[in-house]
């Protein structure tokens, strides 16, 4: 049985159809890479895997049962639902409101009345694995941006859940707390449903074994990393990439900007997993 | 940290009062963890005790009782190793401003006895009017004062659990909970709003400009700062908040606690007995 079946799930705000008849499986322990423009539905998405939304038409459901609003008013469903899946918000802020950073990760396994003792200990052992703990009495809002987004997903992974839902987990990052990030994803996934909504390619190969494309609120394309990374007519279309121009002292030059690492040496251009050079490029 | 002066016009200074409300807000958090007599009281028996205090100090009818009440807190406020200045900045300035302002008229409305007559308007000022308005000036700082205490004293969250041993709905001690964060998001949006404002900001605003800019705020704001307080519920949902407080540590009685509810009655009963 699939973790996750998504069956002609519609959802709507006011005007704007956000979700328009997706239909997908998840399967257990699956690495998925939700893409999309701004806009597409992605965040959308996850809201409804989180039961934080439901489907105004179609269905969604997590191991064979439905996530309405009576599935989640049952006490024993709602116990297991939110302890096996955690959400990291796009925007830190929304998630960190306790008054301490120790208090921010104790505030999951608290809901689910974990004890005192393995309350302490776990959140030791997850501020000294994400490398917090000289932030444990720090007041979450002062935090930096990078700070913040560890903090968000250390509170998460308290709960050790099976599914991991992320919402632009590189946004807001410079670039050296992004590839911490990246790698603390990549460790913690172990045996996980991890389902990633990002608009960001470069990590899609990281942490990611199938991708599915969103445009305007439907899934466009479906398939491995490298299948949607050499796509580059869907890409262009969704908004993935676009027309890079710039200048290498007199030369202009242009290609398609993929948002993947590439060097320029000497006047050329050289680039790692190139898409096709546009005409003119040196 | 903003120096407020007089040459800084209305966005720097609704600024630096928003600044200063979040800290204030950060010291009620820090000062709550200090080691003094209240702090180290049961939550439940702080509640309890400021709702006895304010509901003596609001129901007599003798000044003096309600001034032993707020001579009583002040007590407790020293004990608890909090600022009186502090207390005489944020609260009573500002309890003496909004109360006096309603007060006022009674002065010379309140018919009695004149004890004064106010030059070239010919207001009469009676001894009962100035009773009244001395009376809902002592009330309202010794409840302002006995509530500080309490806020000051004790964690948020310890102050809703206590709530839900009162039997309050588990309903209203969400919607306490969520207007907490969410008056602290808002403070946090209006501040981010204006310091953006503030950035683009050359040279001194008219007044017009000024009004113009608190208008646009204030409708940006009702909608975002909606938009994000759905956001952080979601967010304490999603982590299996279902609007019931959890505390790491469970409320315990101890000796002291005892101590504290029987020097309580005993403060109360004696006042109502005397008066």
């Amino acid at each position: 049985m699939s973790i996750y079946d998504l069956q002609n799930a519609n959802y709507r705000y006011q005007e704007v159809l956000a979700l328009d008849s997706v239909t997908c499986a998840i399967e257990r322990g699956e690495r998925i890479a939700i893409l999309g423009a701004n806009g597409s539905g992605k965040s959308t998405l996850l809201r409804l895997l989180d039961g934080l939304y439901f489907a105004q038409s179609g269905s969604v459901s997590f191991e064979g049962r439905e996530l309405n609003e009576e599935s989640l008013q049952d006490e024993n469903f709602v116990y297991e639902f939110r302890k096996r899946v955690g959400f990291v918000f796009q925007n830190p802020d929304v998630q960190l409101f306790n008054p301490t950073v120790f208090d921010e990760l104790a505030f999951g396994p608290l809901q689910l009345r974990w004890s005192r003792k393995q309350i302490i200990e776990a959140v030791d052992i997850m501020l000294e694995r994400m490398n917090l703990m000289h932030l444990k009495h720090r007041v979450p809002h002062r935090l930096s941006g990078g700070e913040k987004k560890r903090v968000a997903l250390a509170s998460v992974l308290m709960l050790d859940p099976e599914v991991l839902l992320l919402d632009e987990p590189t946004a807001y990052l410079d670039p050296k707390s992004q590839s911490q990030m990246i790698d603390f994803l990549v460790e913690c996934q172990h045996d996980k449903t991890v389902i990633t909504a990002t608009h960001d390619l470069e990590i899609v190969g990281d942490i990611a074994e199938r991708c599915i494309v969103f445009e305007e609120g439907r899934v466009a394309q479906s398939g491995t990393p490298s299948q949607i990374l050499g796509d580059e007519s869907l890409l262009r279309r969704t908004s993935l990439i676009h027309e890079h121009r710039h200048r290498h002292g007199s030369d202009v030059h242009k290609h398609p900007h993929l948002h993947k690492f590439h060097t320029h040496i000497q006047g050329s251009v050289s680039r790692i997993r190139p898409l096709t050079d546009s005409p003119g490029s040196p | 940290m903003f120096q407020r002066r007089s040459r800084f016009g209305f966005l720097e200074r609704t600024i630096a009062d928003l600044a200063e409300i979040l800290d204030h807000a950060e010291t009620a958090a820090q000062s709550s963890g200090n080691a003094g007599l209240v702090q180290q009281l049961d939550p439940r028996v702080k509640v309890c005790g400021a709702l006895v205090l304010i509901v003596a100090a609001v129901s007599t009818t003798h000044l003096w009782m309600t001034g032993a009440v707020f001579l009583f807190s002040l007590l407790l406020i020293v004990l608890s190793h909090l600022s009186l200045r502090l207390y005489f900045k944020r609260t009573w300035l500002g309890v003496l401003f909004f109360t006096g302002l309603i007060a006022l008229p009674a002065i010379v409305t309140t018919p009695g006895l004149v004890i004064l007559q106010v030059p070239l308007l010919h207001w009469a000022v009676s001894k009962q009017g100035l009773t009244t308005a001395f009376r809902l000036l002592a009330r309202a700082e010794t409840a302002a004062t006995i509530t500080m205490l309490l806020i000051l004293t004790t964690q948020w969250t310890h102050v809703l659990k206590s709530l839900r041993y009162f039997y309050l709905p588990l309903l209203v001690v969400t919607i306490l909970s969520m207007t907490q964060r969410y008056l602290f998001l808002l403070l946090q949006l209006t501040k981010n709003l204006l310091d953006a404002r503030s950035s683009r900001k050359v040279g001194q605003w008219s007044v017009s400009q000024q009004r113009e800019l608190s208008a646009s705020v204030l409708s940006v704001l009702m909608s975002r700062s909606l938009f994000l307080s759905e956001e952080v519920y979601l967010a304490m949902q999603s982590r299996g908040f279902t609007g019931e407080i959890h505390l790491l540590d469970d409320f315990s009685f101890r000796w002291r606690d005892w101590l504290s509810v029987v020097i309580l009655i005993t403060v109360i009963a004696l006042l109502f007995l005397i008066s």
